[in-house]
């Protein structure tokens, strides 16, 4: 399990991390949420020791410290792999600094190409290989050692929706292994898809944090789906309805200012007759991070 | 295995696998042998087309030419001729016997080649003087005493080298280790810092330093330069011993080497000294700074003007150390020889010109070794900001960021 506890980073005078508190269990995964500059990298390299920082970060009850460094698996925000080097020589040389064997290696990592379809061989230079399989390679080198704590940073960014399918499974089948898992992504579906837990940063403070399921519930179920002859602007006039849009499926969205008006609007729509699409859901993540986003800034 | 020797190794394997390596290492004897052979065709263009024509009655003397091949043998001088204006030889020589007496007449359209008239005058001569012998009708006794020949007998002085040549030798070890120091911080420092700078741009080094410590990492950066250099040197070891052990054996070269072969037993003889060990530690230092530069910048275009300033300090030290060599006991001398970066061409010029003691070379030596030492510690503790910086903020500012990266 991954604890920070009040931490607190600096470049000079400027502040960028301020009081972060959270935990990551074995087994789940955490997603870490925030703009651009929100100190989401910061905190990465704060958990690996890149930077020094106040303030207390341990795995599994104690700091990190050299013998931490092979079972910690970290996928950087930028991807570039050695151009010169073979598939088979890039990630070796990765998996030998994780204390890997490099026959091992030969064995493991065509087993990864082929769960993670890579277009290429072992033999291939890195220069050869597409973005999108340059990219998995990465994954490749950041998983091949079955870390125990798994740093991804921003891991679907260029990646086509099929590769994202991909790797989204990769990363469940880490969970499922027991690796505690923390994944940045401004892709909001992606984490409550994949994410039990969530972190929200802006501008270098937590501004939520907890499961998912939870964030989301506490904000109520104001989010409406409803299927109807009226016109948008007899929605709009529906009991408690602060604003509502027609979306191209031709189901009409509705924000309500409480979540107890669904039932209101529930019997004003059917007055006992059938409705094709009812449906009374909590703000999604992204619509919170807005929501929160915009509250720090105000 | 240990992650640093893991460092140095594949730092080590993708240098020398590089093409310039191996191009920096043979260049300088794929240039001498170029122009070694150039000059030999040029010198020998004709000589390997030049074929002269003999015609002779004599058995003897035609046997004895046709042993070489710039010879050809006529039986006629009608042959010859027809051979010359054809192209086959570039002139002819007859050769006649008149009462015991040997004359040789040369044709030709350009003068006869030296080497050539030598060999032929040579073996002339000799058939002449076995005539002569054979006109002079001498008993045995008289044969015999002509034919001595002088007794010649070698015996070389082993005594001690004396005190100016000995200082003599020391300078030319000294000079030796200079251009060997000066040529190799010239290289390596330019591949340490582009080696360096030109993994800096890639986010790679974040997962390296997510799997060892920044400064573990730099150690290998400088030791896979390290035995790159060894590589290099060891490499010309092999060939230099291969040269010693063979040229004693080649015609052509052998007399040559005979004659400097003291000269390089003295100089081997003295590269174990106060100059060795800051020629070393100066390489070490210039080295580990290159990586610096090579850190501090952050596109690889860069890293040669990053390096700037060490290539300059090489020059100060090398130029100091030429313009210095017949006054030692300067003041700048006296200071710089103390001065790290400086002191590995200052201070092994003022020990061989008896300008230093063995107590002041120690001083500097320790002087020397503590700042590398703290060097080292301290660049093991700014690399892994300095590597992390991305940011072109110019190479003071970054500086400025590593240096707070280590307070924070």
């Amino acid at each position: 399990m991954l604890q920070v506890e009040n931490l607190n980073k600096s470049f000079g005078n400027k502040q960028v991390l301020f009081d972060i508190n959270f935990n990551a269990d074995n087994g789940k995964i955490l997603g870490l949420i925030g703009k651009n500059g929100s100190g989401k990298t910061t905190l990465f390299h704060s958990i690996l020791k890149f930077v020094k920082y106040q303030g207390t970060i341990t795995i599994d009850g104690h700091s990190f410290s050299s013998n931490d460094y092979d079972s910690v698996g970290y996928l950087p925000e930028e991807r570039s792999l050695m151009p010169k080097l073979t598939v088979l020589e890039q990630v070796s040389f990765l998996a030998s600094l994780k204390g890997m064997k490099k026959d091992d290696v030969k064995r493991d990592l065509q087993d990864w190409m082929k769960k993670l379809e890579v277009k290429g061989e072992l033999t291939d230079k890195i220069k050869s290989l597409s973005k999108g399989n340059q990219q998995k390679i990465q994954l490749i080198a950041t998983l091949i050692h079955h870390p125990n704590l798994i740093i991804l940073d921003e891991p679907f960014s260029g990646l086509d929706p099929v590769n994202v399918e991909i790797i989204k499974n990769v990363i469940l089948q880490e969970k499922h292994r027991g690796a505690t898992i923390l994944f940045s992504d401004h892709a909001m579906s992606n984490v409550e898809e994949l994410c039990d837990d969530v972190v929200m940063i802006n501008n270098g403070h937590i501004v939520l944090n907890g499961n998912v399921n939870d964030v989301r519930n506490n904000f109520g179920l104001t989010r409406l789906f409803i299927r109807t002859d009226l016109n948008l602007d007899d929605v709009k006039k529906l009991p408690g309805v602060e604003n509502a849009i027609l979306q191209n499926n031709g189901i009409y969205k509705l924000w309500l200012s409480q979540a107890s008006y669904g039932e209101e609007i529930f019997n004003t729509l059917s007055n006992g007759e059938y409705l094709r699409t009812f449906d009374q859901e909590p703000p999604t993540l992204d619509e919170i991070f807005k929501m929160k986003a915009g509250e720090i800034n105000e | 295995m240990n992650k640093t020797w893991l460092v140095a190794k594949e730092t080590y394997r993708r240098e020398v696998k590089n093409w310039s390596f191996l191009l920096m290492i043979f260049m300088p004897f794929i240039v001498l042998l170029v122009s070694f052979f150039f000059g030999m065709s040029s010198s020998s263009a004709f000589d390997n087309n030049t074929k002269i024509g003999i015609v002779s009655k004599n058995e003897g003397i035609a046997q004895s030419l046709k042993k070489t091949e710039d010879f050809d043998i006529f039986k006629t001088k009608a042959k010859a001729v027809k051979a010359n204006q054809d192209g086959d030889i570039d002139g002819y020589v007859v050769v006649e016997n008149t009462n015991a007496q040997l004359s040789a007449t040369y044709y030709g359209t350009d003068k006869m080649d030296n080497d050539i008239k030598t060999e032929l005058i040579r073996v002339l001569n000799t058939h002449q003087q076995a005539l002569n012998l054979r006109n002079a009708k001498l008993s045995q006794q008289q044969l015999h005493s002509l034919s001595q020949k002088i007794k010649f007998t070698e015996k070389t002085n082993t005594k001690k080298l004396a005190a100016s040549d000995e200082k003599g030798l020391k300078t030319a070890t000294f000079w030796i280790m200079i251009f060997v120091l000066y040529f190799l911080v010239q290289t390596y420092s330019t591949i340490m810092a582009q080696d360096i700078a030109s993994e800096k741009g890639t986010k790679i080094m974040e997962m390296i330093f997510s799997s060892m410590p920044g400064g573990n990492y730099f150690d290998g950066k400088v030791l896979g330069i390290f035995l790159e250099i060894i590589t290099q040197l060891l490499i010309y070891a092999v060939m230099f011993s291969g040269f010693y052990y063979l040229a004693p054996h080649i015609d052509g070269v052998k007399d040559a080497f005979a004659q400097i072969k003291p000269a390089i037993d003295q100089v081997l003889g003295q590269i174990i000294s106060w100059g060795l060990v800051f020629v070393v530690l100066g390489l070490i230092l210039y080295i580990v700074y290159a990586a610096v530069c090579g850190a501090i910048v952050t596109k690889a275009e860069d890293a040669n003007k990053a390096v700037q300033p060490l290539v300059y300090l090489t020059l100060l030290g090398f130029f100091s150390s030429l313009s210095l060599s017949n006054n030692p006991d300067s003041l700048f001398a006296m200071i710089m020889s103390y001065v790290p970066f400086l002191s590995s061409f200052l201070m092994p010029l003022r020990l061989i010109k008896g300008n230093a003691t063995n107590l002041e070379a120690s001083i500097s030596m320790v002087i020397l070794l503590a700042f590398l030492v703290g060097s080292i510690w301290w660049i093991r503790k700014i690399y892994p900001s300095l590597i992390l910086q991305t940011d072109d903020n110019g190479i003071w500012k970054n500086m400025k960021r590593a240096l707070q990266g280590i307070k924070e």
